[in-house]
């Protein structure tokens, strides 16, 4: 498969990140991208048939803790970092209606 | 002896013994990082009153015979993408300017329970995403051998603040080199643990099946006295391993007789853009450990020339998911809203305000890896030939003790000489990744210096979770040919 990064496909994928690429970093990102893209195409040379994907090294498992309440944070240590808030809760605006 | 040139068991023990209080030993390190962090730009914060507070703690500590500690009054810094409570954390990030974090790392917990003065948070590639500590929002990190050159990266301010003796330990994290390729660059020794030795509890995760927190200091010695410290299971981290962790020290023997270690010719004699100097500094530690009595035998690794793209197709993938936390919403910067505007835009335009060049590439490279229609050949594809890479290291681990090589093919490099280049920049990491794809400890350690008069490193990769194996060999090589001593000239600093 040989894949080129153009000025719509870093839209798409920008779009797909929630991520606003200004118009100037539209050249350069199709540039980098485009090059590491042809760069990774190596990758389809290997014979990979029957391979079962490696997605962790951890390769011990990943144990449970006993299931026993704990102190945790609190709701001010949690709203501390908060850019906004409105009546205890994180502000945001309009949710409905957004065409994505 | 000054308090820069001691190390940190050195430290430990002269505070211990009362040789020097642990004021003292805080005090010097915080007027070096005001004589000489201006140049090096090594710290992100540095928090004086805290460190100085808890330094006369252990002092009272110690007057009242109180039991101490295994790093009682010893200045660290830990890289700022790790948490800790009173202190401001970045990642190197616009986006996170401000924050501060309400809770401490598992690894601040644990060095603070063993008595560590904890100075500041260190400069990094932003987001750890870098290997020149050149993508920090708040500037280039400068190597103490050379302010022109770059210090490696991603945790290149703690990799600098150690070469430089502004504090003797701090702490970094390693993706695909991170904590080994700075520890070359500055002269220094780093280790990255086996996957799931130390928690990455409190750790801005970046791919977190790579991620790694471990050590940077001067010694091996003080490499393995953190890495008790700071390693072991974590009930907060469900991939931390429960095997046991033998006692590090302990096995600092000096004695490498027995051993069998495998250098993989894709490292050394095949190796492409691999400096002749680098080479042949290699070559004459090979013949250190065998004058040592180790038995060396070469080995392949022939997918060694796919990790670059099978790392950058993973971490990429990971840190798209991982990095969809910062949405100007619960932390982090927040974009100023325009008339209209709903919640997609303020995602978007929070994190495209907030996030620096090499980051978006990254998530945009990250987001492709995984979009319909893509997935397969590309994250897929890579995952299959990471368990290719990882079999490969495994069958040649099972002949061998450890493998050997170069930490980077090159000493560190001008600033800016690489940063127009991304994928040229990505190359400089070849030796590194196949420890994070394949979950094995890679320990960095100081070969004699390059022509240039720049450190280059050496790395050992282990069986998993033997650091032990790793850190007897480095401890051996690094005392028998005095490379843990090397330091760079920094003028009249105090």
């Amino acid at each position: 498969m040989s894949t080129r990064a153009d000025a719509a496909m870093v839209a798409h994928m920008a779009r797909l990140a929630r991520l606003q690429v200004g118009a100037d970093e539209t050249a350069g990102l199709v540039r980098d991208l485009s090059a590491i893209l042809g760069y990774v195409e190596e990758l389809q040379t290997v014979d990979t048939a029957n391979v079962e994907p490696m997605i962790h090294a951890a390769q011990h498992g990943t144990p449970l803790r006993a299931d026993v309440v704990q102190p945790g944070l609190t709701p001010e240590d949690i709203r501390g970092n908060a850019p906004a808030m409105e009546a205890g809760s994180f502000a945001v605006p309009r949710v409905l209606g957004q065409g994505t | 002896m000054t308090a820069s040139d001691r190390t940190v068991t050195e430290c430990a023990a002269a505070i211990a013994a009362g040789d020097v209080s642990s004021v003292a030993v805080t005090e010097a390190a915080l007027a070096r990082v005001a004589a000489l962090d201006g140049k090096l730009n090594s710290h992100l914060h540095v928090d004086a009153d805290g460190a100085l507070a808890t330094a006369r703690q252990i002092d009272r500590d110690r007057a009242a015979g109180r039991a101490l500690g295994p790093l009682a009054g010893v200045p660290i810094s830990l890289k700022d993408n790790i948490a800790a409570t009173g202190m401001p954390m970045t990642a190197g990030s616009r986006i996170l300017q401000g924050y501060q974090p309400p809770f401490d790392a598992t690894v601040t917990a644990r060095l603070k329970a063993a008595g560590a003065v904890l100075l500041g948070k260190t400069n990094l590639d932003e987001f750890a995403m870098g290997s020149s500590s050149e993508s920090s929002a708040f500037g280039p990190v400068r190597n103490p051998w050379d302010l022109g050159r770059v210090p490696g990266g991603s945790s290149g301010g703690s990799a600098a603040a150690v070469a430089a003796g502004l504090v003797p330990g701090a702490l970094g994290t390693d993706t695909g080199g991170s904590i080994r390729q700075p520890a070359a660059l500055c002269g220094i020794v780093g280790l990255k643990p086996g996957y799931g030795r130390v928690s990455r509890y409190g750790a801005v995760a970046y791919a977190s099946s790579l991620d790694q927190i471990g050590p940077l200091t001067r010694t091996v010695r003080d490499a393995a006295r953190l890495l008790q410290v700071i390693g072991g299971a974590d009930p907060r981290d469900s991939t931390c391993s429960h095997a046991p962790m033998p006692d590090l020290e302990a096995a600092l023997t000096g004695e490498v007789r027995g051993l069998r270690l495998g250098v993989p010719r894709e490292y050394l004699q095949d190796a492409q853009g691999l400096d002749p100097a680098v080479r042949a500094a290699v070559q004459g530690a090979i013949q250190v450990l065998r004058e040592l009595g180790a038995e060396i035998v070469e080995v392949s690794l022939p997918h060694t020339r796919l990790c670059i793209a099978t790392y950058y197709l993973i971490a990429t993938a990971e840190a798209s998911a991982n990095l969809a936390r910062y949405d100007g919403v619960r932390f982090g910067h927040r974009a100023a809203l325009r008339s209209g505007d709903g919640i997609d835009d303020l995602y978007a335009s929070s994190r495209g305000e907030g996030f620096g060049a090499e980051v978006k590439r990254r998530i945009l490279l990250g987001t492709f890896a995984l979009s319909a229609g893509y997935h397969d050949a590309y994250y897929k594809k890579a995952c299959q030939v990471r368990r290719l890479i990882h079999d490969e290291l495994l069958a040649a681990l099972r002949t061998c003790d450890a493998l050997l090589g170069p930490t980077s093919p090159v000493p560190a490099w001008p600033i800016g000489g690489k940063s127009g280049n991304p994928l040229e920049m990505y190359l400089m990491d070849v030796f590194t990744l196949s420890a994070n794809l394949a979950g094995l400890p890679g320990l960095a350690v100081p070969l004699p210096l390059h022509p240039s008069g720049l450190p280059i490193g050496l790395q050992l990769l282990g069986r998993p979770m033997d650091e032990a194996t790793l850190l007897r060999i480095g401890d051996a090589y690094t005392r028998a040919s005095g490379t843990d001593l090397l330091r760079p000239t920094l003028g009249d600093a105090p």
